[in-house]
């Protein structure tokens, strides 16, 4: 099993394995840019739709197990969206501020983008970048269904993205062998092979160096992948660290989580990777996560 | 601010809104708005907006009209999205109209409303765009939201 390399650091292992086996809690968030959660619950009661808030923000609710959340008019009309617990999670250690810039990196399909715009209130700037021609659609649909009227879309290849523009806050949810998804979609899993897997570090640790060189000095950036794998997570932290005068910060966010990877098989990353957060399927009822986050030294401006 | 944003397409866009579904074009103000051919865009004024406006744009933010054979068809986005607002030319639908609506492409009219573009709602949810022409509505729904509707349904 692809897991079973991965036994020495996740916790209670066994109750991990038996966590993927179990259908995750389907989550929805309320988009307040254009509704209220207590008028959604309304709505969709009526519908006989009871939603169960999470008491994790006023906006997340809990769908009922087996109802179709994508088939209501009120997502269609973009009152709320389908996301993972866990993908909140770097957009609330990101934590931007009305009227700040931020660049989402790899920004499809855009629900991280969008939630971007709802914790900003539709003000600032959001510069989404999305590379894969592909992927753009998707993310596109998002931000216009949602609403999203704070947001411009460019279409870079992320680790070549311009030096010349400068943001307050970055996310790089980095492209990644998607493992810890294995658990809402089986077989999610890339099957990426040495080959192909060693061209994908390289590419999360490029996006990385290249969204801190377009970090403010003060400004902080969150790295995030939904996948267990210590090469693409922690690894990419450590060669940060290394190559770039960057701070990785402690996280403080609400759900239940594991620290950072300090090894992993013959490498070792330092204890100050303990910062990072994992998030596990058997914590949480949710897809796994990595999160990282770092400053960049210095005054902003 | 790029030459393409700027205060008549603003006040054109604004105005259109104001005329044809009574929404104050005070709602507009924080946004910057302009034109790419035949789309109109509104994106949030911000201290960082010339900045993101620089890179290698794709889309600049969020279409909100269209010029079609001359005539101003507004997008299901702005409709949805400053909905709540519409005072005039606002069409009620059941769920089951708005279904019978995306199946068949037109449903007849018998709301009264001048011929031209109307918001329509059902359920109290602002749901997109139709065409009053000649005592039938046409949807003008965009394409992801038949899409999705194609796969889902309405429930």
């Amino acid at each position: 099993l692809t897991f079973e390399r991965y036994r020495n650091f996740i916790p209670d292992f066994d109750h991990f394995l038996k966590a993927l086996e179990l259908e995750p809690k389907p989550v929805i968030r309320v988009n307040t840019l254009k509704c209220s959660p207590g008028s959604l619950v309304d709505h969709l009661e009526r519908k006989a739709v009871i939603l169960r808030p999470l008491g994790i923000r006023p906006y997340l609710f809990e769908y009922p197990a087996g109802g179709a959340a994508g088939s209501t008019l009120e997502f269609l009309s973009g009152w709320y969206h389908i996301q993972s617990l866990s993908s909140h999670v770097p957009v609330w250690v990101l934590a931007p501020e009305k009227n700040e810039s931020v660049l989402d990196l790899c920004a499809s399909p855009g629900s991280k983008t969008s939630l971007l715009a709802q914790e900003m209130r539709n003000s600032g700037s959001i510069l989404a970048n999305e590379k894969k021609t592909l992927r753009l659609r998707a993310l596109l649909n998002t931000l216009i269904r949602l609403g999203v009227a704070n947001t411009v879309v460019s279409t870079y290849t992320g680790e070549d993205f311009p030096k010349r523009f400068v943001f307050d806050r970055v996310l790089v949810d980095a492209p990644c062998s998607g493992e810890g998804n294995v658990r809402i979609r089986p077989g999610a899993l890339l099957g990426y092979t040495n080959g192909a897997g060693k061209q994908l570090l390289e590419i999360q640790k490029r996006l990385l160096v290249r969204g801190f060189d377009v970090l403010k000095p003060g400004g902080r950036l969150v790295y995030s992948t939904c996948t267990y794998n210590p090469e693409e997570n922690e690894a990419a932290v450590a060669h940060l660290l290394t190559v770039r005068d960057a701070v990785l910060e402690n996280i403080e966010q609400p759900l239940p989580h594991s620290p950072g990877v300090t090894e992993y098989g013959n490498v070792r990353y330092g204890n100050e990777l303990a910062k990072c957060v994992r998030i596990y399927p058997h914590q949480v009822q949710t897809g796994g996560f990595f999160i990282a986050s770092v400053v960049k030294p210095g005054n902003a401006c | 601010l790029p030459p393409w944003l700027n205060r008549e397409t603003h006040a054109e866009v604004s105005g259109f809104f104001e005329k044809r579904f009574g929404i104050s074009p005070e709602w507009f103000q924080p946004y910057a708005i302009g034109r790419k051919g035949p789309t109109y865009f509104m994106i949030r004024r911000s201290a960082h907006i010339e900045q993101a406006l620089a890179v290698k744009v794709h889309v600049p933010g969020l279409a909100v009209l269209r010029r079609v054979s001359g005539y101003l068809k507004p997008t299901g986005a702005i409709l949805q999205l400053a909905g709540h607002l519409v005072s005039r030319n606002a069409l009620d639908l059941s769920e089951e109209e708005l279904s019978r609506l995306l199946e068949k492409g037109h449903i007849a009219d018998e709301s009264g409303l001048e011929e031209g573009y109307v918001m329509i709602r059902a359920g109290g949810v602002p749901a997109g765009c139709g065409l009053i022409l000649g005592g039938r509505l046409l949807g003008r729904f965009p394409k992801w939201f038949r899409a999705m509707y194609k796969k889902y349904g309405v429930a």
